[in-house]
């Protein structure tokens, strides 16, 4: 379980989060609200990469995450394979091979990670995040760039590869993720 | 390609032209000896073994140098960039380094440890704060969210090494191998015609200029411009391997 209690964030005197509290336990959370709210701040305050001003958080100390960033954050000059078993040590390249032809084409396996489009790219993220073995699953904007089609490819890998983690996405478009549980900031 | 290496050999015959040209209006070989004394000059000492040798041995202590100079600027830096204290420490003590005078070094090491290891000394020292500063700021400028996604993948050491450090230190790295193998070839030598050691490239050039054989100093002048382009082009294939 991840608790944010009454926590603030400002940057360079802008209050970006200011006195929020969430709960997220297990299940999957939608974590919603316009553009600039601090959504992506919420996030690195959850996984521990920036200290909140006021407030507390509380997460086990030995949770695991898996993270689809904001941005790709790939190893560019590495190929889709690489990209993908890099950061996950148990996954074998067979079932690394099989994560990644489910949302991308045979020929880009071998791929170098910076010859890829942005759609791409991001369905690479967002399989090396759920290819990790973890306890918490991380989304920020997972699908940024991707076609309708490309969209609900991407969904019913997340939800199919879950099995039983805690989730939580950021997403402006909501299609198809109404069954998880809203947390507006 | 082919027309890029026939236009390089033209200047580079053009350049030898006037080199000709020059002694021949000069018409003095010990103020100007010309490209077909020199190479008069360099086949006869090609034709002594003990020439060989000398130019291994310098190359060697060059190289020797330059590998100490390296793994010291290397570790350094590293623990310059995770300790602030260690970066502090060092930083006037490099600065000072980089600005002292070649010859000035020299004459420290022909002090402390002889003319047989002043070519070793000095090619260390040079080559150090090149790689320091060099991989110090590859370090700085390492992209911080690639940090964060090793941080919150718990990527071990090793693959943080080999898919976010070396892919941003590898143009550093390249750079400062080519600008420090050159400089520690210039310094070596000059330490050597200083300090005399025997058996060196520095001594050959030292006799040449004592006994007023100025195609014998260019001969070997020539040699130890090659010696070092040679070890740079190695250096930089083997760095474009590892590096890919």
């Amino acid at each position: 379980m991840i608790e944010l209690r009454n926590v603030s964030k400002s940057f360079d005197d802008k209050k970006v989060l200011d006195s929020f509290s969430a709960v997220f336990d297990k299940g999957s959370y939608l974590l919603k609200g316009p553009s600039g709210i601090g959504k992506t701040t919420c996030i690195r305050l959850i996984l521990g990469l920036i200290d909140p001003d006021e407030g507390e958080i509380q997460r086990p100390s030995d949770m695991r995450f898996a993270v689809c960033f904001q941005e790709d954050r790939l190893f560019e000059k590495e190929t889709v394979l690489t990209n993908a078993i890099a950061v996950n040590e148990g996954v074998s390249i067979t079932d690394a091979t099989n994560a990644i032809l489910e949302l991308l084409p045979s020929d880009s396996l071998n791929k170098k990670a910076g010859e890829l489009s942005g759609g791409m790219k991001r369905r690479l993220a967002v399989i090396r995040a759920m290819l990790h073995d973890s306890d918490c699953v991380i989304l920020d904007e997972p699908f940024t760039g991707l076609d309708d089609e490309a969209r609900a490819k991407t969904l019913s890998f997340i939800k199919e590869r879950l099995n039983g983690r805690l989730l939580i996405i950021t997403s402006h478009d909501e299609r198809g993720l109404d069954d998880l549980a809203v947390v507006n900031i | 390609m082919k027309n890029k290496y026939i236009r390089t050999t033209l200047i580079v015959l053009i350049w030898l032209v006037i080199w000709q040209v020059l002694t021949l209006v000069v018409n003095n070989s010990i103020l100007l000896a010309g490209p077909v004394d020199t190479v008069k000059a360099l086949m006869e000492l090609g034709s002594d073994p003990s020439f060989y040798l000398s130019v291994g041995i310098t190359a060697g202590k060059v190289l020797l140098g330059f590998l100490i100079g390296m793994i010291t600027g290397s570790v350094l830096s590293v623990l310059s960039y995770r300790f602030t204290a260690v970066r502090e420490f060092f930083s006037p003590f490099v600065s000072v380094i980089k600005s002292i005078p070649v010859v000035s070094f020299i004459i420290i090491a022909l002090i402390w440890a002889g003319s047989s290891n002043v070519t070793i000394i000095v090619s260390s020292v040079i080559s150090f704060p090149i790689f320091y500063k060099n991989l110090l700021e590859g370090l700085m400028v390492t992209d911080p969210k690639m940090k964060e996604l090793a941080m919150v993948y718990r990527m071990k050491t090793s693959k943080k090494i080999r898919y976010i450090y070396l892919p941003s230190l590898s143009s550093h790295i390249r750079s400062a191998l080519s600008l420090a193998i050159g400089m520690a070839f210039r310094g070596g030598i000059t330490a050597e015609v200083v300090g005399q050691p025997l058996k060196s490239i520095g001594n050959g050039l030292y006799r040449s200029k004592i006994n007023l054989a100025t195609s014998e100093m260019l001969a070997w002048t020539l040699v130890a411009v090659l010696s070092a382009f040679i070890i740079e082009k190695l250096i930089s294939l083997i760095a474009k391997k590892v590096l890919k």
